[in-house]
């Protein structure tokens, strides 16, 4: 079964009609479900929110007091792109506590894959900072949760952008692996490929900057040569995947020439990290055109269901074969098969 | 403590940030200093609006940067003109780092965020993380909001 957790009706994150991050986004990725023909495949997910017990693995409650503080005040702008209202607040406890919930929900055998949609994203923010459209960091906590009992968590992060605030929280985190592919240069100016983690944690972070127009072959490339080898060495016990849809070629918010059918095929590699069934949760990033949005999760969702539903075909052809060689001789191990130095 | 010889100053092309940029050439040509310009391409930087062409936008933002840089090109100041990717509290700190600068100086654009803690508006956030000085430079009335002219015309 695909555990599907939204909840639309309690979104009251209000960022203005001309933000690109708006409530209809959720509202795109649930018709993708629909249109992909899942609907009988799906279980939908009650609704809790997280406490701040759950969040301070991540965020330190000082952070949390003067979010919700802002949020309570009015809101207003926190970046030059980020924004909260006085739902705010309430809205991105939903959000993280539904990427909470569909854990919780497959470790207790409830279904084989999770999807939560639900907003704001997450992936940029810092433990104690707001950033890129992004308050509290979803896929973080649920990470650390995870963690915490002592599981080893692979986050996959396609999302175009870095996710700059889980590679920084997870820097120095053996336990968890962060793996990214993301177009380069752009927003936020991180995700080198010589950025591999801490001393504590050298090569778990794991980053495939890659340039404008490239293609599904090259990610798919990505997956086997570079990701798949350090996925087998760390042997985790847990996939969460930060899942932007914003690569897609159509996506107003950067270059890079991805497909549904891309996704798909993309979906399907990472769902073979996970160890068996029931340990891999998909968690909605961007996407900001709403019918690519709405074409890339149903056809991401019908991939991992084994479901047939490819609204557009496979790209190939572009650029970032140099990039995908780059990374895998970073983190090729050493003569003795430890991770790279 | 020493004098300034660089000086790292943000720039978004908004009213302050320009009354920071022309603060700060009149600094450095008093000092004999030379000049960092930086502006950081946030997220809704990449995204076409109604304000600018959606084909080559990232060209158009290029072309807005160096006329908001202007004021250097017109001083005799020794000076780079920086666009990087990010946030910009994050960016000009690091790229103080970078370019081992002796002093920032931003815009008070006065709005965002809130007191104390964290949070808080660019200006304010570099004044409570950067190991470097900084020097705000106030807005005055009728200086547009930071909201209205982020982007470039």
């Amino acid at each position: 079964m695909l555990l599907v957790a939204a909840s639309p009706e309690l979104d009251r994150h209000d960022v203005g009609p001309s933000h690109p991050e708006q409530p209809a986004r959720v509202l795109a990725a649930l018709q993708g479900i629909e249109e992909a023909g899942l609907r009988d495949a799906v279980v939908t997910l009650g609704v809790r929110r997280a406490t701040d017990d759950e969040l301070s693995l991540v965020h330190p409650l000082s952070y949390l007091e003067a979010l919700r503080a802002f949020c309570d005040a009015g809101g207003g702008e926190l970046d030059p792109d980020t924004l909260a209202g006085p739902g705010s607040w309430d809205t991105a406890l939903v959000a993280a506590g539904a990427v909470l919930a569909a854990v919780d929900a497959l470790d207790r055998g409830d279904g084989d894959v999770a999807f939560v949609a639900a907003r704001p994203p997450g992936h940029h923010a810092l433990r104690d900072e707001p950033m890129g459209f992004c308050l509290l960091n979803n896929v973080a906590v649920a990470a650390a949760t995870l963690a915490a009992r002592g599981e080893r968590v692979l986050v996959v992060d396609w999302d175009v952008h870095h996710g700059n605030g889980t590679q920084a929280i997870f820097w120095d985190d053996p336990r968890v692996l962060y793996v990214s592919t993301h177009q380069w240069p752009l927003y936020p100016g991180t995700g080198r490929v010589v950025e591999t983690g801490g001393p504590g944690a050298l090569g778990l972070t794991v980053n495939i900057p890659v340039p404008p127009r490239t293609t599904g072959d090259v990610m798919l490339r990505a997956l086997d040569d570079v990701v798949a080898p350090v996925v087998e060495r760390f042997a985790p016990t847990w996939v969460l995947v930060s899942a932007g849809f914003d690569a897609h070629r159509a996506d107003p918010m950067a270059g890079l020439h991805l497909t549904a059918g891309d996704f798909a095929d993309i979906a399907r590699r990472v769902k073979r990290f996970a160890p068996r069934p029931g340990r891999l949760a998909l968690v909605l990033e961007g996407g900001y055109d709403l019918d690519a949005l709405r074409a890339s999760v149903g056809a991401t969702l019908a991939a991992v269901m084994e479901a047939d539903f490819r609204p557009e075909a496979a790209s190939s052809g572009g650029p970032g074969g140099d990039a995908v060689d780059t990374a895998r001789r970073v983190h090729a191990p050493g003569p003795d098969g430890e991770e790279p130095t | 403590m020493s004098v300034p010889r660089r000086i790292l100053v943000g720039v978004d092309g908004s009213a302050c940030a320009q009354r920071a940029l022309q603060w700060t050439v009149a600094l450095a040509e008093a000092l004999g200093a030379d000049v960092v310009a930086v502006h950081a391409l946030g997220l809704l930087t990449h995204l076409p609006g109604p304000a600018v062409p959606s084909a080559g936008h990232h060209d158009d933002v290029q072309r807005a940067f160096e006329q908001w840089c202007e004021p250097l090109r017109s001083s005799q100041v020794a000076h780079r003109c920086l666009l990087v990717e990010g946030n910009p509290v994050i960016a000009l700190l690091t790229a103080g780092d970078e370019h081992d600068a002796d002093l920032l100086v931003v815009g008070s654009r006065g709005t965002g965020g809130f007191p104390g803690l964290q949070l808080g508006s660019s200006s304010l956030q570099l004044v409570q993380h950067s190991s470097r000085p900084v020097v705000v430079v106030p807005a005055r009335p009728g200086d547009l909001p930071a909201d209205g002219d982020r982007r470039p015309d």
